[in-house]
Formats: C-alpha cells, structure tokens, sequence
C-alpha cells in the first residue's frame, strides 16, 4: 500500500483549516439559498487590503500602523457579525467573534512591546478569514 | 510640486528606521533594507553569498512549471470512482463549495482510456502516460491536496510563482536569490528555462524581482548556444581587447570613486561589468551540451524528436544546479502540432486525450532521466525539484473530449533532498474534484520550498514602505509531514 502521512500537529491553525473543510461540507448545502449581495464589497475589498498589510506592519514593528490596520479589521468584523447575525448563521458569527479576538489580542501584545506574539495573532486572524471565505465566497473556477 | 503625505504615511516612514533597525537580525547575514545608506568604500555586493536561518537540506532547486494546467486525474490520481460514473451528470454533494464558471459549463464525468498501476516500494499509483517517471516513484514525495484560486492561467500562474493574483511580488527564485545571494560569482543565481522558442506567455513577471532590488529577478536563458541576449562581444572585438577596455574603465571608475565616496552606483556599474564579462564565457559553456556523453544525452531523450525539447532544457537544469545556481525555475514549452496558444499548452479543454498524450510523452522520459541523473552524480540529495501547475483539470468533461480548470484539489511531487521519499500527503474526494484532506496552498508549497533551503519564510523579509515583506505574504505554513 502507498504510505499517507497525516498532520499530527494540532495547531490552531490547523485546527481552523480543519474546521473550515468541515464547515465547508456541512454548510454549504444552505448557501445556495443564501443571498449574500447586500454585503459591503467596499468595505470587503479594504479588509482584504488591510489584513494583507497587518503582520507586515507588525514584524517591521510599526506599532502605530498596527493600531490603525487594527481598528479597520475590528470594524469590519464587527460588521461582519451583525450581518450574519440578522442572517442567522452561527458559524460566521463565531468566525467572526474569533477574529475580533485575535485582533484584539494584537492590540494587546503591541501596547506590550511583544510583536513576535502578535505576529502570531494577526497570521490566526489571517487563517480567521479564510476559514470564512471558504465557506461564504468559494474559490471561482475560471 | 505638491506631495501629498497621509499621517499614516508619515508616521509609516518615522517608523521605518527605528523598526527597521530592530528587525535587522532576522534576515540571513544581518539584514537587508530596500535602500540602504552606503557609499563606494562600503559597497556590499548584493549577490554575496548569505548564510541561511539554519542548516540546508538543498543547495538548488528546479521548479519545473508545467504550463497550462496538466490533468493530474489522469497522470497520478487515480479514481475508480470516475471511471465507474463516467458518463453520468456530477452529484452535486460534490461540487457543494466550489463555485464555477465556466464557458462550457459542468459536462458529464469523463474519463479517459487510461491504464493505471502501482510502482516501486511505495506503490506509488501512475497511468500509462508516464511510463519512465514511474520507474522513479519511490523517489517522489506527492501532494495530492494542492488548491489555489483558479481565476484565470495568468492570474493562477502568478500566484504559483509570487503568492499574489496581481503582478508586483517578488517570485519564489528572487526571494531565494535575495536571501542567499550566489554560491557562483560567474553565474546568476536564478535563470529561467523554458521549452519551445518563445518565452512563456505569462511572461517575465513571473520571473521578475517586483520590489526586490533588480539584480534579484531571474535571467532567462534563451535556447540555442548564446542564452542571453547581447552577450556575445562583438565579432571585431576580441576578448583580451575587451579586457583591456574594462580593465581601463575600471581604473577610470576607481579615481572617480576616490572623489565620491557615498556613490554607491558606481561600485554597482564596475561589478556588473565584471559579471557580465565572466558571464560571456560561464554562460554558454553552462548550457553547452556538447560534452556530455550520449548516453547520458539519450537518458534525456535528445535522441528522439518528441522529447528533444524537453530533454534539452531539463539537461541544462541539470548543468546549472551542477554549477550552484539557486534556482532554476523550468516552464515547459508548447507543443506546436497540438494547435495555437492555449491548444499548444497542457490546457486541454478539447481533445484532451490527444493533448496529454503528446505533453505527457514529451515531459515523460526527461524528468526521468533528470531524476536518474542527478542521482547518479550525488546530485540529488542536495537538490529539490518540484513538478508545479498552477491548476489541475476536473474531473467533469467540457467540449466533450477535454476538462476544465481545478483549482480545488489537484497533484503536485516533489523529490530531492530533506524529503520522506515514496509518500503521499493529503487527497482529493472519490471524483478527484476537491481536497478533503491536507490543504497545500501556493504559499504552503513556497514555506517548504524555502524551509528546505534553510530559510525561515516568517524571518525571510524584507522592509518595504515601512512593512516587513515576506515570500508567503501573510500566509503559509511548512508542510512539516513530508519532511525528513
């Protein structure tokens, strides 16, 4: 038989990447029916920009830059939660709580002077993202 | 002239020294900013060799781009599965996550007339198209989990090579090239190769350094005896000639220099002339393929038509890793009886059987022999090659005979040093659509890529606006599992 190597490294982001797959096969079938079109693509668009600039701001130990990219990701999940929230689903409200948490936790670590923990924190908040997008905006085929 | 300066970006520059300064020490060497202050007396070649986070399982790698996205469900990974339902519509339980897009729509499960079998210690499975390559499969280390974002083969390309949907990252090599420098004075640390006459239609931003500093993009190497444009001197003027004019400019430049000491160019221009004069007689000779053996000629299969291409370009890898280049970045070449442009490519939306046979055979017996070869020489446990795409193909059929874009679960191998050999890692659902275990995204692919060449992609940075650039962007982890 073919020798299979499985991870046997619980990370959290493993553990993420893990629960997204999962989410991904058991929620899906409601995602056919779910309208997601009234959802801010600007603000979509500046979370994405910001979250690419967030470690990066933090490893050159640029504590203010943090902060702001910060307080844009906090307001965006904030936002993201209330949206699902009226659209009843838990698991992106949850997604959403774990990458308020994260950023916060940055905050955290950067007022202390720790930017390698917080570098850490903004990689989950990262993987916080696309265990969402799996779900929510599935990778397009051409 | 009004500049406009954000407080963010102002505050960003202020913050620049001083972060800078601190993350100085995590790069090889002691760290590398975008535009350093220097002056001529203090003049560090960018190309100096640097020493790695820690010890390097590989010295050189050959990521061997297969261009237009092979099906690997009818190279590697095989699914009874398909073949039972061929014919049949997809049930939807499997395309439950993906969203398509297609011109053609989702077709019927198609399966092609393939043979399948298991090979070596591992058992290892492979179709008939690749008879040769699996003779090495206990060599091979696969994933068979690979997703990207499959927009489009340009788009997907670029993030295969760079990590991002838009051109302006630095690719895989230049990072390598930047963090490393050169093991060889007279050589570029990372040359591109490519099959056919013409250079790949993604194009050199796929090569190319983005906001590293220049000197760290890829050199294509053309095919044919001179490999870089504008190298060869003039035939009027003979080499002690145009040593003696450089040795003239060199003594020009140096009395120049000892009046502007801060003019750090100047060193720059006298080290590329000396480079690119070196390069006049390394160059040709590293691709010069005229004293290797014929036996070890034919193990590429020069000596046949449909592999000659191939097998020159992989034969030439070969002599560039022999010769300590860093990166060796190999996209394969089109096919010209297959058709024009994309028909050309291994994007077999159409007559896919017609298609994969002839990249399959064109591509079979040289990465074999590329493999075998390396070995032989005690080549291969310092080198790490990578058979990549920047998607896979559906199991779904479209134009009748042919298979759309996958970039939710498809096969890539690796083999070389710092590997478990003989292993799979990850795979797709039954149909071979999705992957259902082991995720291996492009920016996973590149951590290990650089891990094996002993760089920490999280400490592998480079300040820029007053960020930390990585290679992985803001992603990538190590696939630990498939390491020894």
């Amino acid at each position: 038989m073919q020798k299979s190597v499985m991870s046997r490294t619980p990370t959290y982001r493993n553990f993420v990447s893990r629960s997204a797959l999962c989410a991904v096969l058991v929620a899906t079938p409601a995602l056919a029916a779910l309208d997601l079109r009234d959802y801010d693509d600007d603000l979509m668009r500046d979370l994405e920009k910001t979250i690419k600039y967030f470690e990066p701001d933090i490893t050159a130990r640029n504590a203010q830059a943090a902060k702001e990219d910060a307080e844009v990701l906090l307001d965006g999940f904030r936002y993201t939660e209330d949206y699902f929230a009226k659209k009843g689903k838990d698991d992106a409200v949850a997604i959403s709580r774990d990458g308020s948490r994260l950023v916060a936790d940055v905050v955290q670590n950067v007022e202390k002077g720790d930017f390698d923990a917080a570098a850490a924190s903004a990689r989950e908040a990262t993987q916080v993202c696309k265990s969402c997008h799996e779900i929510y905006k599935p990778r397009l085929a051409r | 002239m009004l500049i406009k300066t954000s407080r963010r970006e102002w505050l960003r520059s202020a913050a620049y020294g001083v972060g800078g300064f601190a993350v100085s020490g995590m790069m090889p060497g002691g760290g590398w900013f975008g535009a350093p202050d220097a002056n001529a007396a203090a003049f560090v070649d960018p190309l100096a060799p640097k020493q790695p986070h820690f010890p390097a399982k590989v010295k050189s790698v050959i990521w061997l781009h297969l261009d237009g996205a092979p099906s690997t469900l009818d190279l590697y990974d095989y699914k009874p599965e398909l073949e039972r339902l061929a014919g049949q519509d997809i049930p939807a339980s499997f395309l439950e996550g993906v969203k398509t897009s297609t011109q053609g729509g989702v077709g019927k499960l198609f399966a092609t007339k393939r043979t399948w079998k298991q090979y070596g210690q591992s058992g290892a499975w492979f179709s008939d198209l690749l008879p040769n390559l699996a003779q090495q499969a206990d060599r091979l280390t696969f994933v068979k989990s690979s997703v990207t974002v499959g927009a489009t083969h340009d788009i997907s390309i670029l993030k295969l090579n760079t990590g991002d949907l838009s051109p302006g990252r630095p690719s895989l090599g230049a990072w390598v090239a930047y963090a490393l420098g050169s093991a060889n004075p007279d050589l570029p640390p990372y040359v591109v190769l490519y099959g056919g006459q013409r250079e790949p239609r993604a194009g050199s931003v796929n090569w190319s350094s983005g906001f590293l500093p220049a000197v760290y993009q890829g050199t294509a190497f053309r095919p044919g005896p001179q490999p870089i444009l504008h190298q060869a001197p003039p035939e009027l003027i003979g080499l002690k000639q145009q040593r003696e004019s450089l040795d003239l400019l060199h003594q020009l430049n140096e009395i120049r220099s000892a009046t502007r000491p801060d003019d750090s160019e100047l060193a720059a221009r006298t080290n590329s002339y000396d480079l690119a004069y070196r390069m006049e007689a390394t160059a040709p000779e590293a691709v010069d393929l005229s004293k290797e053996t014929e036996a070890t000629k034919a193990l590429y299969g020069l000596d046949d038509e449909a592999t000659r291409d191939m097998g020159t370009v992989l034969l030439r890898a070969r002599r560039l890793v022999e010769r300590n280049v860093r990166f060796v970045h190999v996209v394969s070449g089109p096919i010209s009886g297959l058709g024009q442009a994309d028909d050309a490519s291994w994007d077999a939306h159409r007559q896919l059987e017609r298609n994969h046979s002839a990249h399959a055979r064109a591509i079979d017996k040289p990465v074999a022999g590329l493999l075998a070869d390396l070995q032989s020489r005690g080549l291969l446990d310092d080198t790490l090659i990578v058979w990549t795409s920047e998607f896979g193909r559906t199991p779904y059929g479209q134009s009748g005979d042919g298979r759309d874009h996958n970039p939710w679960g498809y096969t890539q191998w690796l083999a070389g040093g710092g590997l478990k050999h003989g292993v799979t890692y990850g795979r797709t659902d039954d149909l071979g659509l999705k992957t259902i275990e082991n995720p291996v995204d492009t920016y996973d692919l590149h951590a290990t890529v650089l891990q094996l060449l002993g760089l920490d992609h999280l400490k592998t940075i480079y300040l820029r606006a007053g960020r930390a650039e990585r290679p992985t962007v803001v992603y990538g982890k190590v696939v630990n599992d498939i390491l020894a």
